[in-house]
């Protein structure tokens, strides 16, 4: 813009300087013949006297003029001239003096024969009827006009310098107004009216931009704290799989760091077999499902494209727990299934050989025994279950009332205490009062199954010792053993149904596999846990700390 | 052109990472078939090569085509021949893999042998350099490569291990007059000898990285 306006400026001096040079140069082309002829008249009036005093030739001696001075007789017989001797043509006919013969004056600027050059004729009629022309050459004029051109030259330079620091001090003091507009708060600043609606406009615009600016800084805020708080991972990707947005769950899982993934295509950031064969996959149809395992960790990975279809949004959610679950849900009715069958299979045997008549009368009361003991076993088995499942199902969380433990501990111990002495076995309990909040059937439970296995994977000869103890608001429970012990590579799963460190599964103890996993739910009903120290051959110790009455 | 060009670049980079991916896997699955001797498994891992070989050839003929039609120079050019003679060493570690699994397909013969302690760990060690070095590709990490390059030193001497047991295992069946399953014993050497060749391979694919990084292969400016 300042470029623009200083070379209109120069131009419009230049054009100027130019057109006001012609125009002098015009007037002087038209105003210095006329001063040859205002001079050459004035030459005439004063030759006029003097030819009638002296004659021609002296008068036009006396008078020291450069023009050439003629003097044409009525008819147009030269008479004198003071530039050729010869004899000269009749010159009645020249324009100046035909005009002078008829009006008494005459001028023209022509083309002498004589002098052969363009020549300025003033013609004056005497009172005799002869003429006497004055004429100067044409060439005395150009003269002037050329003494005046240096003069010209000269200004014409002189102004187009002096416009020069002019035009580019007013180009500055055009231009700065707008550059000293202070966008943020036009109004303080504005100079030229005509830049109102424009800077209004951009004022507008900026308040808009910062105002949708805003809006989407708080829809990204928004967005940032909708996706941080979600469990699953969260990945929007481009087109070419590149990642637009990730949450730090998927970072957790994917193991990467946030700011480093950030534009990152997928395979760069994870190449997984799981996870190409996934992108490959929704290239092909849209959306795909796959499967991931990624540090002991199982991950559903859900991808499907977005419907403008610039690009597809990837969910993963670690399904561990829910894939562990299943496993174990299947384990469960396959042992459960076995369980059930083992003594059936031996009931419909004795059974049927007794209905065939194969037995013989001696022997039925040892086979009704037989019978008798595994529906028992059986009994207890479905007993136990419907009690786990009602466990799982979740006890009613209502009724608790305060129990002695001590209390219920003594009871348990008093009702096995037959079986102990079958077995050999002393059983001693001793312990503090102790009082804890919860179900009494449900905990007289925990203690029959925990002494019930203490007894039963005993040592002819062994002790149970049965305690109760405060400690601080902590109600704990010990049950030791001085039995078989459990291996350690046991010890975390002795808890899961039908679970038992005895593969051989040995009838001989009698037990359904599912006392210590009643334990672990009426413990986690009472909010207690459990701990086990056990050393194989020599015994094991199950604590059981409860939440003291007073802290519930 | 050269949107098209980056296109291309990006697609070839895609399927680099897709083809370290296989080699990758290949790798890890035929140590887990070594520990484990799962001929199901061994026979998947000789099937796999099948499809890394493919990918070198995809891969091969999109580089040249790449020389040829675009023309790159500086970096780029280093990038494309440096993915043209690194697929050369992926295909290899993948035949590598291919072939370790062969060797537990085989039925065995007599009394089945414990393989010697480090041979277990030269096969995390060798599946965790092809890991890094492809790693090193992926972010393009000249400072990763390097460590790569550097610590197939240490699968050297596992190496060296290895055949130190395995010539331990021979003398005491020797002493004990025992007769001892030769063929398994040479088996074990050559599963050795064939992650030693895949730590190698891994070392020379980050040297073509560092090359491509930084234009220095071994030390020295290639121009």
């Amino acid at each position: 813009m300042r470029k623009r306006i200083f070379l209109s400026f120069i131009a419009l001096i230049i054009i100027f300087g130019a057109l006001s040079s012609a125009l002098v140069a015009s007037i002087i082309a038209t105003v210095v013949p006329q001063q040859v002829m205002i001079r050459l008249e004035d030459e005439t009036r004063l030759l006029i006297p003097r030819m009638a005093e002296s004659g021609d030739q002296a008068a036009f001696d006396k008078l020291l003029s450069t023009s050439r001075i003629t003097h044409i007789a009525a008819d147009g017989t030269v008479l004198f001239d003071s530039q050729s001797s010869q004899e000269l043509d009749n010159h009645a006919d020249r324009d100046e003096v035909k005009r002078a013969f008829e009006t008494g004056y005459g001028s023209a600027v022509r083309h002498s024969d004589t002098l052969k050059a363009n020549m300025i004729y003033v013609a004056t009629r005497l009172e005799d009827g002869s003429v006497l022309r004055l004429a100067a050459p044409e060439r005395v004029s150009a003269e002037m006009a050329g003494s005046m051109l240096p003069w010209q030259i000269f200004g014409t330079v002189a102004l187009i310098l002096f416009s020069l620091p002019l035009a580019a001090v007013i180009t500055n003091r055009l231009i700065r107004p707008i550059l000293e507009i202070d966008l943020d708060s036009p109004d303080d600043s504005l100079v030229y009216d005509e830049l109102i609606p424009l800077v209004r406009r951009i004022d507008d615009q900026a308040k808009l931009n910062r105002e949708q600016l805003e809006a989407l800084n708080d829809r990204r805020q928004e967005l940032d704290a909708l996706l941080g708080g979600m469990h699953e991972g969260f990945v929007a990707i481009d087109r070419d799989h590149r990642i637009i947005l990730i949450n730090h769950s998927a970072c957790d899982m994917l193991g990467i760091d946030r700011s480093w993934a950030q534009g990152k295509t997928i395979p760069e950031v994870n190449r997984r077999q799981e996870m190409l064969s996934l992108l490959s996959e929704l290239e092909a149809q849209g959306s795909a499902e796959g499967m991931m395992e990624r540090g002991g960790r199982s991950y559903v990975l859900s991808a499907s494209k977005v419907e403008s279809g610039r690009g597809s949004v990837l969910l993963i959610s670690d399904q561990t727990d829910k894939i562990e679950g299943e496993a174990m849900r299947k384990r469960f009715t396959a042992n459960v299934s076995h369980e059930l069958r083992t003594p059936l299979t031996t009931i419909s045997g004795y059974a049927e050989m007794i209905e065939k008549g194969m037995v013989k009368s001696a022997d039925i009361p040892t086979f009704g025994g037989i019978i008798l003991r595994e529906s028992k076993r059986l009994l207890s088995l479905v007993e136990d279950i419907l009690r786990l499942s009602k466990l799982d199902e979740g006890f009613p969380r209502g009724k608790r009332d305060k129990v002695a433990l001590d209390e219920v501990a003594k009871s348990a111990c008093e009702s096995l205490r037959p079986l102990a002495a079958d077995k050999d076995i002393s059983l001693t309990f001793e312990g503090e009062d102790t009082c804890v909040t919860g179900d009494r059937t449900l905990l007289d439970e925990l203690l029959m199954n925990l002494i019930d296995n203490a007894i039963k994977y005993n040592q002819p000869g062994g002790r149970v010792e049965v305690n109760t103890s405060n400690r601080g608001d902590r109600v704990i429970l010990t049950v030791a053993d001085t039995g078989i012990g459990i291996e350690p590579e046991h010890q975390t799963r002795i808890f899961e149904r039908f679970y038992r460190s005895d593969k051989s599964r040995s009838k001989a103890t009698g037990g359904t596999g599912l006392g210590l996993s009643i334990v672990k739910h009426a413990a986690e009903y009472h909010d207690a846990t459990i701990s086990l120290d056990s050393t194989p051959g020599q015994g094991t110790t199950i604590s059981v700390t409860f939440p003291g009455c007073e802290t519930q | 052109m050269r949107k098209r060009f980056d296109e291309q670049l990006l697609e070839l980079n895609k399927e680099m990472i897709t083809m370290g991916s296989l080699i990758e896997q290949a790798i890890e699955n035929a140590s887990q078939v070594v520990s484990s001797r799962n001929v199901e498994a061994a026979r998947i891992v000789i099937r796999g090569d099948m499809e890394i070989d493919r990918k070198e050839r995809d891969i091969e003929s999109r580089c040249l085509r790449l020389l040829l039609m675009q023309q790159p120079v500086a970096s780029d050019l280093r990038l494309i021949s440096a993915a043209l003679k690194m697929i050369t060493d992926m295909e290899r570690i993948g035949d590598q893999a291919a072939d370790i699994a062969e060797i537990i397909t085989m039925p065995v013969k007599g009394e089945l042998m414990p393989f010697p302690k480090h041979l277990q760990q030269m096969a995390t060690e060798t599946a965790r350099m092809v890991h890094q070095a492809i790693d090193a590709y992926v972010t393009r990490d000249a400072a990763l490569a390097r460590e790569v390059i550097e610590s197939d030193d240490v699968v050297d001497q596992l190496f060296d291990e290895v055949k130190e047991e395995l010539l331990k295992i021979m003398n005491t069946y020797i002493k004990t007059g025992k007769h001892a399953n030769g063929m398994q014993l040479l088996d074990m050497l050559m599963i050795a000898k064939y992650y030693e060749r895949s730590a190698d391979h891994a070392t020379n694919i980050a040297e073509w990285v560092e090359y491509a990084v930084t234009g220095h292969l071994k030390g020295e400016l290639l121009q």
